[in-house]
């Protein structure tokens, strides 16, 4: 009942493509083969309201088990491969059933012997409601295992719109992750699986698949420039790059613009605790946008973005309510203001300060990616006797160039496009990207 | 390290940080104060980069040790009392 809409979609559009996984093209026809599997399975093995764990990347069967989960009235808890931590998931989540899928798409059942009794996920129980456990990064101490009311989520995707064929890039724990794939999915678009998500296989995936929408992260555009993978694969077939997670350096988005003119670049805006909000970019080489749309609202206080939503998570299993008493959401996001327009200058807990001046790394890292054989930079802070703190980078050469070569050539650039104490005092140079299994930068 | 090397190490660190040819940098060049040649951020500079000038001859050193910082009479004044206490620091 809760996602009869979609499946009447996937009947009427049997032959269309729904996913392309291991160089197989699957039809919606085979999607609702799995689904109708899944839906058996779960009825036999589970019973409403349990939590279910799934360890997955996208492929046609935890895809299909994902909507069964979603109308069986299952608390769905995804994890991908990047995790390392899912015991400790397990627990924090009350995770009853897991299911743990190989790269191969084989799987295994287990029963975790935990029986799941937290008062947020009777109360979701109470709704007879599905839900979705997922969990928030955070800079600094323990995941939080954050519950949403799946039915709030799919009542965003009940009108029809047109979509885009779309490689899924984001992993199947992330919700902006999910957003994507059921936004597709009710849509009856296609989903293109890449084998593995670096830039030559994604640069190579999109030729061949004549891919329409990339929504990845700046590290990762940074990583197709640097590749030059572009160069071996011709990805005109895209019409819309979206970038979100983390701070888009402008020197990369200007460099990518300039490329690739005719692709429209988006910036998303997306928190696990309110969900995937809609914004528009000033321009394609512009990092100022509009956040919000009818379902939200939002204030910026001492340039702190809070935002309260129509709906957001039920709350964390795992730690204190997130929303202050009028339901505000403290994002921590640093933001300058230009009429109606915002933009982001990183994250609170990022800034570094400098004898009480504050540094945005995301501000240097565009100067010095400007800087010639320079390919990547990543800027942190490091405890200085004198200044508490000082900017440090760590950067990628192009080619092989002496530090002291670097370092002058760095301080000659930056003086007089950077304050003197933003810039970088210590230099090192690296030869591995910084870079998360998200493709998120790591600054230190 | 002979006190002539740290001296032309330092001197060239100075040189490096305040990067304009036209200003003269020997042993009685200031660094603190009204007539210094650097900034506050440029002897941050200085310093870090004289300690990994120093490291590049296995020669760990702090600079900015709490002693450094304690003296009545900062060795950071000048070229000549930097050099002084750095061949102190790795005698």
């Amino acid at each position: 009942m809760f996602i009869d809409f979609i499946l009447e979609r996937f009947k009427e559009n049997l032959k269309s493509e729904a996913v392309i996984w291991n160089d197989t093209q699957y039809t919606y026809k085979d999607l609702l083969e799995k689904y109708n599997f899944w839906i058996g399975f779960l009825n036999k093995n589970t019973k409403k309201g349990s939590v279910v764990g799934v360890r997955a990347d996208y492929n046609p069967d935890s895809i299909g088990l994902m909507l069964a989960l979603i109308e069986n009235q299952n608390i769905f808890v995804p994890f991908s491969f990047a995790n390392k931590d899912i015991d400790e998931k397990i627990e924090s989540a009350e995770v009853e059933h897991y299911i743990k899928f190989e790269v191969d798409g084989t799987y295994e059942f287990i029963k975790t012997g935990i029986r799941a009794k937290h008062s947020l996920i009777q109360e979701i129980r109470d709704r007879q409601h599905p839900g979705v456990i997922v969990f928030s990064s955070g800079s600094t101490g323990k995941p939080k295992a954050a519950l949403h009311d799946f039915t709030f989520l799919l009542s965003k995707f009940k009108v029809q719109r047109a979509t885009l064929r779309t490689i899924t890039f984001l992993l199947f724990d992330h919700w902006g992750g999910i957003n994507t794939l059921l936004y597709i999915l009710s849509n009856v678009g296609l989903i293109g699986v890449p084998k593995a998500r670096s830039a030559e296989e994604v640069c190579e995936f999109i030729y061949k698949h004549k891919i329409e929408l990339l929504p990845t992260t700046p590290t990762f555009i940074n990583l197709i420039l640097i590749s030059k993978a572009f160069e071996k694969f011709d990805i005109s077939s895209l019409q819309v790059v979206s970038y979100g997670t983390e701070m888009m350096p402008e020197s990369t988005l200007k460099a990518f613009n300039s490329l690739f003119p005719k692709i429209s670049l988006k910036q998303t805006y997306g928190l696990t605790e309110l969900g995937v909000m809609r914004t528009k970019s000033e321009s394609n080489d512009s990092l100022w946008l509009k956040v919000g749309g009818e379902d939200y609202q939002t204030k910026i206080v001492d340039n702190i973005l809070f935002i309260k939503a129509k709906t957001s998570i039920l709350g964390y299993l795992n730690a204190a309510s997130p929303f202050d008493a009028e339901g505000w959401y403290n994002t921590g996001d640093k933001v300058e203001q230009k009429d109606d327009w915002i933009r982001f200058l990183g994250r609170e807990s990022d800034i570094i300060n400098v004898g009480g001046q504050k540094v945005f790394p995301a501000e240097v890292e565009s100067v010095l990616m400007q800087i010639e054989n320079i390919n990547e930079a990543s800027v942190f802070g490091k405890k200085n006797p004198i200044m508490g703190n000082v900017v440090a980078a760590k950067i990628i050469l192009e080619k092989e160039e002496s530090l002291s070569e670097v370092k002058n050539k760095i301080r000659k650039f930056c003086k007089d496009k950077l304050e003197a104490f933003k810039i970088p005092v210590h230099i090192e140079i690296v030869t591995e990207t910084n870079v998360s299994e998200r493709f998120k930068k790591v600054r230190k | 390290m002979k006190k002539e090397e740290i001296l032309d190490l330092v001197i060239n660190a100075v040189k490096e940080v305040v990067d304009d040819s036209t200003t003269i940098i020997n042993d009685k060049t200031v660094l603190l104060g009204n007539d210094a040649v650097v900034d506050s951020m440029g002897l941050v500079n200085l310093i870090v980069d004289i300690e990994s000038a120093l490291a590049d001859k296995d020669l760990e050193v702090t600079l900015t040790s709490e002693k450094a910082m304690s003296q009545r009479n900062s060795p950071f004044r000048t070229v000549e009392s930097l050099t002084d206490y750095i061949s102190e620091l790795t005698a």
